[in-house]
């Protein structure tokens, strides 16, 4: 009962939480879809 | 039956004495409930109860951090769909709301920590919620009748009491719990107050985009709403928080040095704050804060001018660095408990210092990857420094009051969070002014980052332990 009871609080914080997390990461993949290049110097070209 | 005169005084005086004793029946019921040995945990109480009560409160408040989603909304609440000049508010009159929040945490939680600690947690965590979901609710009307004064009197002021409150309320408490893991135990409450901003800003983003009518822009709503849930979730907090009886320690763990729970080491706020010790650590936070918050309050726009990236990359970068934010307070403040404060706080500063000096090559070389990776690994420094510091002041001065103590220390929060931003944007706005490219107008910036966090690292390293004629002894007082 007691462990139940503790699984029970930290998924009520843990369920908000992990949708905020995901959100997040969700906005942040456009950021890993970028070319890397510098505005004031360009890219080293291969 | 003859009247008993009570020292000289008649029968009158002596029944309307007896009626102000008699206590309200609602009175009666609330205040035992709230009273310091109402939270006294039961025997056989999990203490993993302990910090999702706290993660509770903090989820909630820390909300704030992603308060940006609506300064946009707020200025065309006449207009609706543009704002209307002269009758809508500016983002300016808008931006006040957030900073007179963060300065009533500061000056609340400084105020008000002594009677947190008197009070216990539960009363605490209780009256956070009323000020916060109450200051959400004034917030929502004053944007209703669009008054501004009043969701500055709201959101700001009454809800940056809640903030303050709230911030405080259950970090002794876990410390308490957790004798053997302090770091961890501030690491778990703290992380909730980063994690605050990653629900709030979606959840009010999808919550205005429910209510958003011809009429509104759905904040008003989203504020009201927002103060119902919050205030079951706060509520969940104060209901399952206890604090351990007295002598209880976990099983098998044996106090020792500093981080004796004995009241030898415990050391009163009022004595406490005119240390040497305090000071330092309160520099140790501002320089951290002041270093981390200019970054973090800059990112987007950092991002966009130093690699050219849209507005949306910038949005994902910020974001990112929200997530480490929140990360490195629950994992850097869980290794200090194996190396030591001390120890972790120079690793804050120097790796940090070395890491700000690089980041302007990262720049200048187009390493787009490697400039996200460093700054993610600054901002969670940043996050840890805030986790950690409870649990430094527990080692320097023991867990007698360390909640009015770090209450006092969150001043140092409260000016860094004024003084980071105004730097970057200054000196990266005149160098702008003055025709250096964009991508380069934050060089000298960082290097001064950099070097505010070497002169936090000589403050560390000036933290001593405590002499001995601070500390309370057996009689208590300080």
């Amino acid at each position: 009962m007691k462990t139940i009871r503790v699984l029970v609080a930290w998924m009520l914080v843990a369920i908000p939480l992990g949708w905020g997390v995901t959100r997040s990461i969700q906005k942040a993949l456009p950021l890993f879809k970028t070319t890397a290049s510098s505005p004031s110097q360009p890219a080293i070209k291969s | 039956m003859r009247p008993v005169p009570v020292f000289g005084l008649g029968f009158q005086v002596r029944a309307s004495l007896n009626r102000t004793r008699s206590p309200h029946p609602l009175t009666s019921v609330v205040t035992p409930y709230l009273s310091p040995e109402a939270v006294v945990a039961p025997v056989g109480f999990s203490r993993w109860l302990v910090p999702p009560a706290a993660m509770a409160v903090h989820l909630c408040i820390g909300e704030v951090y992603g308060f940006s989603v609506f300064n946009e909304p707020l200025t065309r609440a006449i207009g609706i769909a543009a704002p209307v000049a002269g009758a809508d508010w500016t983002i300016p009159q808008v931006g006040w709301i957030y900073s007179i929040a963060l300065v009533m945490l500061g000056l609340s939680a400084a105020v008000l920590g002594k009677w947190v600690d008197r009070r216990g947690p539960r009363c605490a965590m209780l009256a956070s919620a009323g000020c916060f979901c109450g200051g959400l609710l004034l917030a929502a009307l004053g944007v209703h009748w669009h008054q501004l004064w009043l969701v500055y009197l709201g959101y700001g002021f009454v809800g940056g009491i809640g903030l303050g409150l709230g911030y405080i309320a259950p970090v002794s408490t876990l410390m308490k719990w957790f004798p053997d893991r302090p770091g961890l135990a501030t690491g778990l409450a703290i992380m909730g107050f980063g994690g605050g901003a990653l629900i709030g800003a979606p959840l009010g983003q999808e919550l205005m985009g429910w209510f958003r009518g011809p009429g509104s822009t759905g904040v008003a709503e989203t504020f009201a709403t927002m103060a119902a849930v919050y205030s079951v979730f706060m509520g969940f907090g104060a209901i399952t928080v206890r604090v351990p009886a007295k002598g209880w320690r976990p099983a098998g763990w044996e106090a020792r040095g500093l981080a004796s729970a004995d009241a030898a080491f415990a050391v009163g706020v009022d004595r406490a704050w005119r240390t040497p010790q305090f000071w330092l650590l309160w520099a140790v936070l501002a320089l951290n804060v002041t270093a981390g918050i200019g970054i973090l309050g800059q990112a987007s726009l950092m991002c966009q001018d130093m690699f050219g990236v849209n507005a949306t990359v910038g949005a994902g970068f910020a974001g990112l660095l929200s997530i480490f934010n929140m990360g490195g307070r629950i994992v850097w403040s869980s290794l200090s408990d194996k190396t030591g404060r001390k120890t972790i706080y120079c690793l804050y500063f120097l790796l940090g210092a070395a890491l700000y000096a690089l980041l302007p090559w990262t720049q200048r070389s187009g390493q787009q990857a490697l400039f996200v990776a460093v700054t993610a690994v600054i901002i969670s420094m940043y996050g840890g420094g805030f986790a950690t510091i409870p649990a430094y002041l527990r080692d320097v001065f023991g867990t007698h009051q360390v909640g009015a103590i770090h209450g006092r220390l969150i001043t140092a929060w409260s000016l860094a969070a004024l003084i980071g931003p105004q730097l970057v944007n200054y000196l990266s706005t005149a160098r702008k002014a003055a025709g250096i490219p964009k991508a380069e107008a934050y060089h000298p910036t960082l290097y001064l980052m950099s070097g505010l966090l070497i002169l936090g690292c000589v403050c560390n390293l000036l933290v001593r332990p405590l002499d001995p004629r601070h500390h309370l002894g057996d009689g208590g007082q300080p």
